[in-house]
């Protein structure tokens, strides 16, 4: 039984569309990454699973129960996106009142909140107050406050947001080890190197609509595009290879030589070894989960200016000063 | 486990404010204040004669139990060898009751079978607009009802024995000082006709509620005046700690507590809380139950800590003024409702406690819209008098409103009787309308009811 399953899934927030018909099955154990910019809607669907928001039509289930179930929640942990935790708490006393709101006895919530606090690296801090805590503190906070009960499935939105380099690290490990507790993770984040680094499965959500959806190798498949470069001096034949019916686009000193359908490499490497020239560089180019996602969405933002992955100029008088 | 952790958790955020701090030392000051208070009984010598004298001419019908308040006339008592020992007190009383006239029984037999019977007809006086007693000057009196001279039979009069006496007279002493228990023993000792005698032993006098006791602050530093034990402790309980005292404890707490469902609905931070297994209205009503724990504790420190102090300073225990503590729990469950309403709407603390106040502050002024009336209406030769709208004002809104003063009057009836003496009791009862319990605090249940229902609904239903 799939741990999260919607079927055309719709939120409007009166006029505004924020799910149209989404689609989605996440399987026990996995990590799902669930990719999409600022206002696509990925708050959302985590939101109407847990029942914090309530959705306009379609199905959402949650562990097999109907989302927003109440005794559900017992099993799932939840980071929400800019999550403000009360501030006369401190991170142990914080862990000890949502234990009591999970049903934890008194042994369960001082053990799991320890061990919680010391794998995010919280244990010396854990009896000060939560306001003078950083923002990667808090964060690593919510992390824990997700996963100390021992949850089924825990979502996280934007875990990495305002931690340091070794810190994500940290978390990135942390989840391949939920995972292989059999844990079932729902990440979603605008940090796309991120979720490919962890996910098995992802999910691109635009504008309310899955626009792409599989393993991460699906998303990132073989492009049959290959980056060459020759010996210093020596001029790529770049007639011939288009005679052999190769499209070649060059950028000094590489040129990218793109395999038609049924095709091969070889005809070219002969062609050079025929010509003698020598093969200093020759990597088979794949697609990163960055270049699917802006192929996907190719626009900007909900609600900003579209600006079609471009960056607008900076005004002149300034950069004359 | 979950109504426990959400009480813990509005205790926690409540203490976290500089302001409660700033309450508990106040209401600490207050109670050393208390604690600085002296009683010193005043003697047995000055006050027997003076209050058989000045007090014993009013008795109450129906051997006490009466509404309505009797006269005595030609009856002279005198008290000799008064004996203090701790605080009992004993001495030798000779009644003097004025003979009839063609062979009737004297006044003090009068009196006794008077005392027995109900009080019959009964006339009303115009009373003074002021008096010295706490309670009575705050309202103007308009006729005072006083029973005529009760018409006694001879065969009544003839009919009285000696255990009837001592009876009226133990009651007296319950009536004015106080005092259950007196022993009022006949001395078997000849006397002229109309004069009797009887050894009187008071246990407990000098504390009981009726005994004057000069009054001292500081430790006694400062002498206030001698003023009756239970109209003293009626003060400081009902108009200090129950009046001003509540008042300020109420809006610290309509502040303090403002902050707790804004708090939760706060966006970043109700996600993280509804995420929970916890249902939304339990959620809300849990919290809610947590603003009322913290006035509950609040009030229980002010009101059982002031009834501790004085218990200890005065001898005077009476745990009736402990119902002060659900009383204004009661009364803040009404505010506290309001502003649930507002935060749950608003999400705005600042709108929680602005419209919370406003509205205690309208039934404020319908409260003291109707007593106004109230006394307009009963003095018909007055001068000046509203227009009939301003009446119906006041009236339809003391109606349909909920009942904040009434509360207010009904704690200080049960202040009042676990600490004046019974004809004091009915000087402040003829002076003062009371509303019914179930009145007051049925429309006060039924507006929390109402209101709570509809921050329910909102909270339930709306997204995030």
């Amino acid at each position: 039984m799939p741990v999260v399953s919607t079927s055309n899934l719709c939120k409007n927030y009166g006029r505004i569309a924020a799910l149209r018909g989404v689609s989605v099955t996440v399987e026990a154990g996995t990590i799902y990454g669930l990719l999409g910019q600022n206002g696509a809607g990925k708050s959302t669907l985590v939101k109407i699973l847990l029942g914090i928001v309530k959705k306009s039509n379609g199905e959402a289930n949650l562990l097999g129960a109907p989302a927003g179930t109440t005794a559900i929640r017992n099993r799932v942990g939840y980071l929400p996106e800019d999550h403000l935790f009360p501030g006369y708490h401190s991170a142990r006393s914080l862990l000890d009142f949502y234990g009591r709101l999970y049903g934890l006895s008194r042994a369960e919530r001082r053990g799991r909140a320890d061990e919680a606090l010391d794998v995010v690296g919280l244990r010396k801090r854990m009896d000060s107050k939560i306001r003078t805590y950083s923002k990667g503190m808090k964060q690593r906070l919510g992390i824990a406050q997700a996963f100390f009960h021992n949850p089924d499935v825990i979502f996280l939105d934007e875990p990495t947001d305002g931690v340091d380099p070794v810190g994500r690290k940290e978390i990135r490990d942390l989840l391949q080890r939920l995972k292989s507790e059999g844990c079932t993770i729902f990440v979603n984040s605008h940090l796309l190197g991120e979720v490919e680094l962890i996910s098995d499965r992802v999910a691109i959500l635009n504008q309310g609509q899955i626009v792409r959806e599989g393993t991460v190798a699906d998303l990132t498949r073989q492009t049959n595009r290959y980056t060459i470069r020759l010996a210093d001096g020596q001029a790529f034949p770049t007639e011939d290879v288009r005679a052999l019916g190769f499209p070649v686009t060059a950028h000094n000193p590489f040129h990218d030589v793109e395999i038609p359908e049924g095709k091969t490499i070889d005809p070219v490497l002969h062609l050079l070894q025929r010509e003698r020239l020598s093969l200093r560089h020759l990597v088979e180019t794949k697609q990163t989960l960055e270049d699917v996602f802006v192929q996907m969405v190719e626009s900007g933002e909900p609600g900003t200016d579209r600006r079609q992955g471009k960056t607008a100029p900076l005004p002149t008088a300034k950069r004359a000063e | 486990m979950q109504f426990c952790a959400i009480l813990r958790d509005s205790f926690r955020e409540a203490m976290d404010g500089f302001v409660i701090y700033v309450m508990l030392v106040l209401s600490l000051l207050f109670l050393g204040l208390i604690a600085s208070l002296s009683f010193e009984p005043a003697p047995a010598s000055r006050v027997i004669p003076d209050v058989l004298l000045q007090r014993f001419v009013l008795f109450l019908p129906e051997s006490g139990a009466s509404q309505i308040i009797g006269t005595i006339p030609g009856v002279r008592y005198e008290p000799s060898a008064i004996e203090t020992e701790g605080s009992h007190v004993r001495f030798r009383l000779k009644v003097q009751g004025t003979p009839g006239r063609n062979g009737e029984a004297d006044a003090f037999r009068k009196a006794t079978a008077a005392w027995k019977k109900p009080p019959g007809k009964t006339v009303k006086l115009s009373a003074p607009s002021t008096t010295s007693r706490p309670k009575l000057g705050d309202k103007p009196l308009s006729e005072f009802e006083l029973a005529e001279p009760i018409a006694v039979t001879t065969e009544e009069a003839a009919a009285v024995t000696p255990p009837m006496m001592t009876a009226f007279l133990e009651n007296q002493f319950a009536v004015h000082f106080g005092i259950n228990g007196a022993q009022v023993t006949p001395v078997d000792q000849t006397t002229p006709a109309g004069e009797y005698l009887f050894d009187v032993h008071l246990p407990r006098a000098t504390a009981s509620r009726g005994w004057p006791q000069s009054l001292g602050l500081f430790f006694g530093g400062v002498e206030v005046g001698e003023v009756g034990l239970g109209q003293t402790i009626y003060i400081l309980e009902d108009q200090i700690v129950n009046g001003i005292g509540a008042g300020i404890s109420l809006m610290i707490a309509v502040v303090i507590t403002a902050f707790f469902i804004p708090n939760l609905v706060r966006k970043g931070s109700l996600d993280l809380i509804i995420a929970k297994p916890i249902g939304r209205v339990r959620l809300l009503l849990y919290k809610y139950l947590g603003g009322l724990t913290f006035i509950f504790l609040l009030s229980a420190v002010n009101f059982g800590g002031t009834w501790v102090i004085l218990g200890l300073r005065s001898g005077h225990w009476d745990p009736r003024f402990l119902l002060a503590i659900p009383m204004l729990t009661f009364t803040f469950a009404l505010l506290y409702a309001v502003s649930t309403l507002v935060a749950v709407f608003t999400r705005s603390a600042i709108a929680a406690i602005i419209l919370t106040l406003g509205f205690a502050f309208v039934l404020y002024l319908i409260g003291q819209a109707k007593s106004l009336a109230d006394q307009m209406r009963a003095m018909p030769e007055a001068p000046f008098h509203w227009p009939d709208s301003a009446y119906t004002i006041s009236d339809t809104g003391n109606t349909i409103l909920p009942r904040y003063k009434d509360l207010d009057k009904l704690m200080s009836l049960v202040t009042a009787e676990g600490t004046l003496t019974p004809i004091e009791m009915r000087f402040m009862t003829v002076t003062k309308e009371f509303p019914s319990w179930g009145e007051a605090v049925g429309l006060s249940l039924a507006y929390i009811a109402v209101m709570l229902a509809c921050a329910c609904w909102r909270f339930r239903n709306r997204d995030g």
